[in-house]
């Protein structure tokens, strides 16, 4: 069945390159198990809508063909075989495959699971490694592969829902509650994520990239991001850390290690590591950079972020030093 | 001139509403509502498929900058707004209205003031939620409105409250007229329609009214408690206060999930309908299809948290609810095979009604199958707010609904306008619509598969969204194209069509023995039914006593709007009744909450009170004895006399289903934050205390207790309802006494907003008992010995029964939870909201409830 319906997949994503989101193309055990309850469910699915639309087909063809009143025929038969046995024949079964199904995929949190916690806020993603204070990290959420993963899921505001759709269903981030998210991750790649209830006016704009990687390599990847950002490079880096702290990013952002200790934005202590800006909106490029700081209104319309007026020289120094949180 | 003529004129004398603008403005007949209704919603079907033209034109490709964000969350808001509450529910009321009563051979409805109401409260709503168009704060929260982002804090201007005013607005409209159409059904049947020999469209109107007493007032709930903490700061739905955001979740889906079979039912009625008359044959299995139908309606109630499978329920209740999602498979597929039995059975006629729905069975189907899959909890998981649900539910609203809606309306314009539509036209609608749709949905599966989250106002270039948006826009103009195509058909029909004859399908129900359009009065003598197709079969020879009452009610006599009444079950003769005639005032209560949801709106307390005392009068006003009323003809002395309850009893008792489905749902909001909450009462605030309380429920009780004497005894009848009035009075004394005395404030914490929201509830169905009870006083006292009275006083005695099963409810609630949750700290552990490291979630050992 998982061959068969591997096979399909590739078939219907044909023309998909690497990094275009699909729940039919799954990266790991969980989003497999769900993406062949969908082919079993899509066959069983088109058999009966084959079978009611022949029985429509029969009806509308004897129509034409028959002159005559129809015999003593009652009909009831039919009604009782189409619309009581067919259903339950079909549906039984069909059921219990899903019952197992989600049983294999209870959300239950279990104690060696990697533990991740994913805060959702207008219109970002806060992520935490193994409840560790330090390593914070923001719209980029890093899993090993073959290791079963448990996201720790809340919000600060309203409801959010956190999907990668090649990994896992997804899972409501809501305020007041944790909820969790249960899954592994077999082959490793990058997925793009999105939120997928709507939360505000940049909905669309609330995505998110998760990178999963050899468990080693996930190792290093916590321990650099709890690490505090290194000094400025350059002067103009040291130049650029003084605007930062002077036109008010520091009131909203973190810089680990730095003055810079607000907590309202993404902690930018590892900015430059990261893919993505905006909460994977755009590529983390110079120029995306440099526009998202003056203007991150001209990117995501309706984000929290006000615009920074900051004069060339200075923005020149900032890029300096952002470029250099690695 | 014949008798027949001479009674002709009479009954259509009786019946006419008034010529002019005062005539329109007062019409009550259930034909000019009907059409009110038709005309309206498909105006607003107009709309909302403009709203879904440029949603879709702003996703054609990638980046677009056709619509901001802003405007485009404000368009999918209101487009599914205007389609669900506004196009949907009252297009089948409408059509409800207008073809019931000929169906089941009647005159009109049995409270017409109340559904001129109820159009007038549709209509209102409807302008009041569009008006914020022009005001600029448009509601934009998604049709579900999800807290909190519809709170206070994340939406602060007025949109929301346009949308909650406006939709609540609209919701009494459905209340009100699904009240009407089921007395209308249960009570007003031709002789000899029992019933198992109704129409299957009637069935579905009983069942799908039945759910609105049941499901409308749940949203209703929930939309009153948003307001008020959108006002007044009562955090139901607050977290830091005690309240829950998922307490909307359930309100909101305990009504939404019903309101698609609410929608769906009487579209299959229509179907039923269509078919039968399409290819000349009965519905195959009626009893079980009749059957299937109520079934829908009990089982719909029990699937509400499918639509939260992604909310972290446990496992195994989502699994539960995904098999009761499922069982909703058989009474679907009774319905379809049925169709398909008798299309078997018959010669179908592929005329355009037919044409729809072959593309109902077609589409309704798959969209069957794609909720059995949505239903599948795990599945679920993935698809859920993906465009895979926007196309599931579009296959289902839009093939299981509106197709059936354009049947309907195609197969019954001759005979509600006199005018026959092009055929023609009708069926290059149908292939515009058919294709249209389907090249506009059928993609949407994939995208919503291939990642695509809903409410997204634009995609990435490089996410590989683009070709199956682009052609979906493209599918999307030619639906929107063919719905013009068929609009246009039947305007150009009614403006010059050809003359339709009385029966152009050869229909086999009793509206097509009427007159196209059918007189003000539908039949002069009211017909006798001896099956199921009354038109196919020959006509039974009525008794005596049956053959005289048809006769009496022939003859209107200046005996008023007189209808027949007949027993629930068999549609024997009960009763003879008069209907109020023409008046503004359900007009003018409509206008005085419209001012009073206003005030609301603008935060001018001042006007909202004015508002609220304008309903009051008008109210007053309404109940007084309808002019020109008068009770059992003398020409009806020899029948015997009603054996059964007035039928304003039963209006009344479905009105208090329905509002004690609101006290209902207070409580369940109430229960529900107890469970989950940390500590109710929170600490600090003690029980509540009891004196004024108790004293206050033991007047209620009393009060009722006098109420029922009154109704016994004639003699001391007038006392007694002053007593009772005392004691009204005196208990609600007590309530303002005690609630003015709290220890808490109520917008400190969700049990005091909770407790005073009951106490609220109870105090209102107190004050109006007092209110009742003037009616029934002015009653006793003008006209005392007037049948009119008695049934007054029938209708005051159930209204206090209900008085004092509320007040004893609320009482012992709000006195016993706070003692066995311990006072201080009680309720619920607290769990999950360890923010122990600042950034949420558990700690390393914690699991989940």
């Amino acid at each position: 069945m998982r061959r068969l319906a591997l096979a399909a997949a590739t078939v219907v994503l044909a023309g998909a390159c690497a990094g275009e989101p699909s729940a039919l193309d799954p990266a790991g055990g969980t989003a497999a198990r769900l993406a062949d309850l969908w082919w079993l469910m899509l066959v069983v699915g088109s058999v009966v809508w084959v079978v009611v639309i022949a029985v429509l087909l029969r009806a509308a063809v004897r129509g034409r063909d028959q002159d005559g009143e129809p015999g003593a025929w009652s009909g009831q038969p039919l009604v009782v075989a189409g619309g009581i046995v067919l259903p339950v024949v079909v549906l039984v079964p069909l059921l219990i495959v899903v019952f197992r199904v989600a049983e294999g995929l209870s959300h239950e949190p279990q104690q060696d699971d990697v533990r991740i916690q994913v805060v959702g806020e207008q219109f970002w993603w806060r992520v935490a490694y193994n409840d560790d204070a330090a390593a914070v990290s923001a719209n980029e959420v890093h899993v090993p592969v073959g290791r079963p993963v448990t996201l720790e899921l809340t919000s600060v505001d309203v409801i959010h829902s956190f999907w990668v759709p090649n990994v896992a269903g997804k899972t409501d981030l809501i305020p007041g509650e944790t909820t969790y998210l249960r899954f592994e991750v077999d082959r490793p790649g990058v997925y793009r994520g999105f939120c997928a209830e709507f939360c505000g006016i940049q909905h669309a704009g609330m995505r998110l990239v998760l990178v999963a990687q050899p468990a080693e390599e996930f190792d290093d990847h916590v321990r650099r991001v709890a690490e505090d950002a290194g000094q400025p490079d350059s002067l103009l880096a040291a130049e650029g850390q003084r605007v930062f702290n002077r036109v008010g990013c520091a009131d909203c952002h973190a810089v680990r290690g730095t003055e810079a200790a607000g907590v309202a934005g993404p902690d930018l202590t590892h900015l430059a590591s990261r893919r993505t800006i905006g909460a994977g909106v755009v590529a983390n490029t110079r120029g995306n950079l440099a526009g998202w700081v003056v203007n991150p209104q001209g990117i995501k319309p309706g984000n929290h972020m006000p615009p920074q007026p900051v004069d060339p020289e200075d923005l020149e120094a900032l890029l300096a030093y952002l470029e250099g949180l690695e | 001139m014949t008798v027949l003529e001479t009674r002709g004129d009479e009954l259509r004398e009786t019946w006419a509403s008034p010529p002019g603008l005062v005539g329109f403005v007062s019409a009550v007949n259930h034909k000019s509502i009907g059409l009110r209704f038709i005309v309206t919603a498909f105006a607003f079907l107009l709309i909302g498929g403009l709203e879904a033209m440029l949603i879709r034109t702003q996703l054609i490709r990638p980046e677009n900058g056709f619509l901001d964000a802003e405007a485009y969350n404000q368009l999918f808001t209101m487009h599914g707004t205007t389609m669900m509450f506004l196009f949907a529910v009252p297009m089948i009321e409408g059509l409800a209205m207008y073809l019931v009563p000929l169906m089941i051979g009647t005159r009109d409805l049995p409270f017409p003031r109340l559904n001129a109401f109820g159009y007038w409260c549709f209509l209102l709503g409807g302008v009041l939620l569009n008006w914020s168009f022009l005001t600029g704060s448009v509601p934009d929260g998604g049709w579900f409105a999800y807290t909190p982002l519809t709170g206070p804090e994340y939406s602060p201007t007025a949109g929301i409250d346009y949308w909650l005013l406006g939709v609540t607005f609209v919701e009494i409209a459905g209340v009100v007229g699904a009240l009407e159409l089921a007395v209308l059904i249960l009570r007003q049947r031709a002789p000899g329609m029992s019933l198992l020999r109704m129409p299957l469209f009637v069935w579905s109107i009983l069942v799908s009214s039945g759910m609105m007493l049941v499901a409308f007032p749940a949203v209703i709930t929930a939309s009153i408690l948003l307001e008020l903490e959108r006002k007044l700061g009562l955090p139901f739905y607050d977290p830091g206060a005690g309240g829950n955001p998922l307490l909307w979740q359930h309100l909101f889906w305990i009504f939404g999930h019903p309101e698609v079979y609410i929608m769906l039912l009487p579209a299959t009625g229509i179907v039923s309908a269509v078919v039968a008359v399409h290819t000349r044959r009965p519905i195959v299995a009626y009893e079980l299809v009749a059957a299937a139908l109520v079934a829908i309606g009990i089982i719909s109630f029990g699937l509400w948290v499918h639509h939260m499978f992604a909310v972290g329920i446990p496992v195994l209740a989502q699994t539960l609810f995904a098999v009761a999602s499922a069982t909703i498979a058989i009474p679907s597929g009774i319905q379809v095979f049925a169709w398909l039995a008798t299309m078997l059975q018959g010669r179908p006629r592929w005329s355009t009604p037919m044409l729809y729905v072959v593309g109902f069975v077609v589409t309704f189907v798959a969209g069957g199958i794609t909720g059995v899959m949505v239903a599948a909890a795990p599945f679920d998981w993935q698809v859920h707010d993906s465009f895979f649900v926007v196309a599931h539910f579009h296959y289902v609203l839009i093939g299981g609904v509106l197709f059936p809606i354009f049947a309907g309306l195609h197969h019954w314009f001759p005979k509600m306008v006199g005018r026959v539509p092009n055929e023609g036209a009708g069926r290059l609608s149908f292939l515009l619509v058919f294709v249209g749709f389907h090249i506009a949905f059928f993609p949407q599966h994939i995208l919503g598969l291939r990642g695509m989250p809903r409410r997204v106002y634009t995609y990435g270039e490089t996410v590989g969204w683009d070709g199956y948006n682009a052609v979906s826009t493209i599918g999307s103009y030619l639906l929107g194209l063919g719905v013009l195509v068929y609009a246009y058909n039947l305007w150009r029909a009614w403006r010059r069509g050809p003359v339709a004859p009385d029966d152009p399908w050869g229909g086999d129900g009793l509206e097509w023995s009427t007159a196209s359009p059918p007189e003000v009065y539908n039949f002069r003598e009211l017909p006798v039914v001896g099956g199921r197709a009354p038109r196919w079969e020959p006509a039974p020879v009525p008794d005596n006593r049956t053959a005289s009452t048809i006769a009496a009610l022939a003859a209107p006599d200046g005996g008023g709007r007189q209808q027949l009444r007949t027993t629930m079950v068999a549609a024997e003769p009960d009763d003879a009744f008069a209907v109020a005639g023409p008046t503004p005032w359900p007009l003018g209560t409509a206008v005085a909450i419209g001012i009073t949801l206003v005030g609301v709106l603008i935060d001018h307390a001042f006007l909202a009170a004015v508002g609220a005392i304008l309903v009051v009068a008008a109210a007053l006003r309404w109940t007084s004895p309808p002019g020109g009323w008068r009770a059992r003809p003398e020409t009806w002395a020899d029948l015997e006399p009603p054996r059964s309850r007035p039928g304003g009893w039963h209006g009344l008792l479905l009105g208090l289903v329905a509002v004690a489905c609101i006290g209902g749902s207070f409580l369940y909001a109430y229960f529900y934050l107890f469970v989950t909450a940390d500590g109710w009462p929170p600490s600090g605030v003690g029980s509540p205390g009891l004196l004024l309380a108790s004293a206050a429920v033991a007047a209620a009780v009393a009060g009722s207790v006098a109420v029922g004497v009154a109704g016994r005894r004639t003699e001391a009848r007038t006392p007694a309802l002053l007593l009772a009035g005392v004691l009204g009075m005196a208990a609600l004394a007590a309530d303002a006494l005690d609630v003015a005395d709290l220890r808490f404030s109520p917008s400190d914490h969700a049990y005091g907003a909770a407790f005073v929201t009951l106490r609220g509830f109870a105090m209102v169905v107190t004050a109006v008992g007092v209110l009742v009870l003037g009616v029934a006083l002015r009653a006793c006292l003008r006209r005392p010995g007037d049948p009119w009275t008695s049934a007054v006083m029938q209708i005051t005695r159930l209204f206090w029964l209900f008085v004092a099963a509320t007040t004893v409810v609320v009482w012992s609630v709000l006195q016993v939870t706070p003692r066995v949750s311990g006072g201080d700290g009680g309720g619920r552990p607290a769990t999950g909201s360890h923010h122990s490291l600042g950034i949420g979630g558990g700690t390393a050992g914690e699991l989940p409830r």
